[in-house]
């Protein structure tokens, strides 16, 4: 089953990455054992090597769906052609390798769906991540028209203050997009004057602006339907506004490899696009696996030495 | 990076395992790699500030190009001004200007945020958490009795007005335990974030990096 999994690899690289990978534990385990110190270079090199070889061997595992991420897609799923659905990506290229997967499976599920989408952003590094997604989902889309079927208004400074006046005036903030066409000449936008004219609101975020405040100084005061994917580090802190103040969200690497299932079994022709976060499940659970070993043969070298010096006194 | 130009995924590449030479030891490769990181972000900000709040926000806001449709709001001089104050904190003689611009960004700040923090992050949640214990499934059940405990008992350890002892101590007992699976998930989602950070940087070195450096050389 093993060798199955790293078939990536090839056979003969697959048995070496194995055995390699038994060995380095074993010798670990052996440490922990002996309670020798491990210096952390090592654990260093011992995670860069378990998770080069999980990238290299492509390993994929099963991803279970949850109804926290199902909520945001049966919703998409729910809307009309022609709707309207803003996307708001908060995020810089650290946060890229978790959030742009779910950015890009919104944003092709929206454009399967015949949905327009008006992208926005809180941080001011998040205008290139708006054009990264754009290009990426216009690998299935090579017809979308800028204006009619999308639209970018990028970014203006003053995090809280932009989503407090977008709530009651979209246009108050955001008067032209970011090329600096008015509004009023986009299709896309006819007839949106506030956030709560949007049919549903995807809020995509690492931080702080972010999901936190798109719940405090949206939802609330306008009352949208919001849905969110927030990277893993920021996500226990914000389950608790599910379900009553967002719908929905995606947390993590987890989140966006449900989302990107649900969107290939609903619509296989997406099939053939690469699901960039299913891809980093396996690596991320070799890795998880390994870290949780680290934290047994830890507790096994400390309880030992405690009782080393029991015996001793 | 879609439409990143060859000579910038090299450069990016090497940037990266100059970062990570960090783990070994602290070096000269690091240092290098270390200021470009931080220059550029200066730069990023300084231009990016400029053109968003300066350019597009101030100067687009009260002269408006002729014929784009939109109107000149002449409001935005208050916050120029208010702005220019701030540059005041470098002349000392009249660094005390710099106080009002301040004095409104906290006001402000507070009044806004007061009303609409109580409403989201205590009543909404207080309303949340008072649901019906029985639900539909017994799956939703058991995550009612959840909450409903995990609430209780979690309240019960932070009342030190009591002594712990008794059923009072043992529901904080819980209560502890209810913090500490808490961290725990806290614990796994940032490790998984990070290793998500790591395996997007790996997966940069083995494909579009080393694909680019084969096509380069």
């Amino acid at each position: 089953m093993l060798l199955a999994v790293t078939q990536g690899l090839g056979p003969v690289f697959s048995w070496f990455f194995w055995i390699t990978f038994a060995a380095g534990l074993g010798w670990l385990l052996w440490m922990s054992i002996t309670g020798r110190e491990v210096e952390r270079r090592i654990i260093f090199l011992f995670m860069g090597l378990t998770v080069s070889g999980a990238v290299l061997a492509g390993i994929i595992l099963p991803v279970q769906e949850t109804t926290v991420v199902r909520n945001v897609f049966d919703t998409i799923e729910g809307l009309s052609e022609g709707d309207r659905v803003l996307l708001s990506l908060d995020y810089d290229p650290s946060g890229a390798p978790e959030l742009e997967p779910m950015a890009k499976a919104v944003s092709q599920h929206c454009f399967e769906k015949k949905l327009k989408i008006c992208y926005m952003t809180l941080w001011g590094t998040g205008g290139a991540m708006i054009t990264d997604v754009i290009a990426l989902a216009k690998v299935d889309f090579p017809d979308l028209v800028y204006g009619d079927d999308y639209c970018n208004v990028g970014y203006r400074a003053g995090n809280e203050a932009v989503l407090r006046v977008i709530a009651s005036d979209f246009r108050k903030t955001f008067p032209t997009d970011v090329s600096g066409t008015s509004l009023d000449s986009l299709s896309v936008m006819n007839g949106i004057l506030n956030c709560a004219d949007f049919k549903y609101i995807v809020a995509i975020g690492s931080g702080r602006p972010g999901i936190k405040e798109w719940v405090e100084y949206v939802v609330e005061p306008s009352g949208a339907l919001m849905g969110s994917g927030a990277a893993a580090v920021s996500a226990p802190q914000l389950y608790p506004y599910y379900p009553q103040q967002m719908n929905g969200m995606m947390g993590g690497s987890k989140g966006a490899s449900e989302y990107e299932k649900m969107l290939r079994r609903v619509y296989p022709k997406f099939k053939s696009s690469r699901a960039q976060a299913t891809e980093i499940m396996g690596p991320q659970t070799v890795a998880h696996v390994f870290l949780m070993l680290l934290i047994v043969f830890a507790n096994i070298s400390y309880f030992l030495a405690k009782k080393r010096k029991g015996a001793s006194a | 990076m879609p439409d990143a130009s060859p000579i910038g995924i090299f450069i990016a590449g090497l940037l990266t395992l100059g970062i990570f030479s960090f783990l070994y030891k602290d070096n000269p490769v690091y240092k290098v790699c270390e200021a470009i990181f931080i220059g550029v972000s200066a730069a990023y900000w300084a231009v990016e500030y400029f053109y968003s709040a300066l350019y597009r926000k101030f100067w687009l806001g009260v002269f408006p190009p002729a014929g784009s449709g939109v109107e000149a709001d002449l409001l935005l001089w208050g916050g120029a001004i208010l702005g220019a104050l701030m540059l005041c904190r470098m002349i000392p003689k009249i660094n005390w200007l710099s106080r009002w611009p301040l004095a409104f960004i906290v006001g402000a700040t507070a009044g806004l945020y007061m009303m609409l923090f109580f409403v989201s992050n205590a009543m909404k949640q207080i309303e949340s958490t008072m649901q019906p214990l029985i639900q539909d499934s017994l799956l939703e059940t058991l995550g009612s009795f959840t909450i409903a405990i995990g609430t209780i008992t979690g309240l019960i350890y932070f009342f030190f007005s009591k002594e712990h002892k008794g059923i009072f101590g043992g529901a904080a007992k819980v209560g502890i335990w209810v913090l500490m699976v808490t961290f725990g998930a806290s614990f796994g989602y940032t490790v998984m974030s990070r290793m998500s950070l790591l395996i997007g940087r790996m997966d940069f070195l083995f494909n579009s990096w080393a694909t680019n450096f084969g096509q380069m050389f």
